[in-house]
């Protein structure tokens, strides 16, 4: 961390091109036109998903609008198999310079990825919509605090551990320490239901190599899931967490 | 009694249409007889939701007993229904077992359970055998009725020793009124005969029988089994697996 510090001091300052400060599920919703490679693994014995997501988000003044495709590859007891998962689009505008508030809808556009990493509406086949607010304030010069709400309603084919129609509610919460000007850490803490992972803390550390690029690293602790909260039938037990990777593009 | 047959054939017409509803059930049911050579086996999973596709192969294995081995054979899934398809036809007088397995749990996949019961190894027959294999007093009073593996046109020569009370009688079955438990268009389904005891037999008694060759048919047996009080849809449904049989038939009445 001491040699990131003395990077940032000697190399000049970058500030990247509508990139803003986001968590895991607070998302960038607000960030400037670009495109965002996304890569999640589950690690651990209950592992063996991962997801990889590319992301195009265009910006013009308040107004945003972003499209993600998901797709996952995953165990069956067959062996391997992947597919597209869910496409999600979003609109968002910017009431105050502090929230934003949006739109999101997914839709299946796969032949079934029938599993999950740590949201229930990435990759399991299904459709849905909810309406958003994220809010980002620096609380000192270092500090950024974020949050994000949303609320709304998710379908999906009802195979355990899967209901079919539901409610659903997010509720995250997160702190973003910048570490020089080139790079931070965000915690962020996120309940959801319903959802297969209810409750999830997460860590990711970020870099700004160049100006317009941003690069996280981190990991997801699905804390709901250890202590037995996930509607799946696993028993309780630490038996999983997930790698993320992500690069971010902002022109 | 012939009203009671009559009740019965009207039960057996009836359960073609019950598994349409929510049960599950597999065929052949253990035991049976008479399976045709190109039909697949079949577990109805009624009201367990599988996604589209999704790999199952392992749920069901078959052995042949006769020789040995492994039966090579593909696991399809529609809607509910799984079935295996043995690569080639099923070879004539042969005995088969069969186990239907709950599905592998994946974490992070589909949480696929098989309903209560449908777990299990069964045996099957290509072959023209016949087996007795339950007997019941609770079918038609004072008679023992015999679940018998395949239907039968002919008439059958029981000798039958009955334990409890020492003695022996041989009967000449005919066919009756009553329509054999034919369960799917394909399938052969079960037989049914029932003889008058001279004893008045219980549930719990125990007899030993055999079927005297006749015909192209070879002496089959001996069985020894328990007398149940339980009518045959019962039983059968027991060796069907069957989760609501019972109850859908009385529905279908």
């Amino acid at each position: 961390m001491n040699r990131l510090v003395l990077l940032a001091c000697v190399l000049p300052t970058v500030a990247s091109a509508g990139s803003v400060i986001s968590g895991h599920q607070i998302a960038d919703i607000d960030a400037g036109t670009g495109v965002t490679v996304a890569q999640e693994f589950v690690v651990g014995s209950d592992g063996g998903t991962t997801l990889t997501a590319a992301q195009l988000r265009w910006a013009r003044e308040d107004l945003h609008l972003g499209v993600r495709i998901p797709y996952g590859a995953y165990r069956t007891p067959q062996g391997r198999d992947g597919s597209l998962g869910n496409l999600q689009i979003g609109g968002y505008y910017t009431v105050i310079p502090t929230v934003t508030v949006g739109l999101e809808v997914h839709a299946n556009i796969g032949e079934g990825a029938w599993s999950w990493t740590n949201a229930s509406s990435d990759l399991w086949p299904g459709a849905g919509a909810r309406a958003v607010t994220q809010y980002r304030s620096e609380a000192s010069g270092s500090l950024t605090w974020l949050a994000r709400g949303a609320l709304g309603v998710a379908s999906a084919r009802a195979v355990d551990p899967f209901p079919g129609t539901r409610l659903q509610f997010e509720a995250a919460g997160g702190l973003d320490t910048a570490i020089g000007d080139m790079a931070g850490f965000t915690t962020e803490l996120s309940l959801r239901g319903w959802d297969t992972s209810p409750i999830d803390l997460a860590g990711l550390f970020r870099v700004d190599p160049i100006d317009g690029l941003r690069v996280r690293g981190g990991l997801l602790l699905p804390v709901g899931t250890w202590v037995g909260l996930s509607p799946s039938q696993r028993p309780a037990g630490a038996r999983e967490a997930t790698l993320m990777l992500d690069v971010a593009a902002y022109f | 009694m012939r009203a009671q047959l009559l009740l019965l054939a009207i039960l057996i017409g009836c359960a073609d249409a019950s598994e349409s509803g929510d049960a599950s059930w597999i065929a052949p049911f253990d035991g049976q007889t008479a399976f045709s050579p190109d039909q697949d086996l079949v577990v109805s999973m009624r009201g367990v939701a599988v996604p589209d596709d999704y790999p199952l192969n392992d749920l069901i294995q078959v052995m042949d007993l006769l020789d040995g081995g492994r039966v090579p054979g593909e696991v399809t899934l529609t809607g509910d229904t799984v079935r295996f398809s043995p690569d080639a036809p099923w070879e004539s007088d042969r005995r088969c077992g069969w186990t239907v397995y709950d599905p592998l749990e994946i974490a992070h996949g589909p949480e696929v359970h098989l309903p209560d019961g449908t777990e299990g190894t069964a045996v099957f027959e290509v072959s023209d055998n016949i087996h007795v294999l339950d007997a019941t007093v609770g079918e038609v009073d004072g008679s023992v009725c015999l679940l018998l593996s395949r239907p039968s046109e002919d008439a059958l020569e029981l000798d039958v020793w009955v334990q409890a009370a020492e003695y022996s009688l041989t009967a000449e079955v005919q066919p009756d009124s009553r329509e054999d438990y034919a369960l799917a268009d394909t399938d052969a389904g079960a037989g049914v005969r029932c003889f008058e005891s001279p004893e008045a037999l219980a549930a719990g008694d125990a007899i030993r029988l055999q079927i005297a060759g006749t015909g192209d048919l070879f002496t089959q047996g001996p069985w020894r089994l328990e007398l149940s009080e339980a009518p045959i849809v019962e039983l059968l449904a027991a060796r069907r697996r069957a989760s609501l049989i019972p109850s859908a038939w009385e529905a279908g009445l």
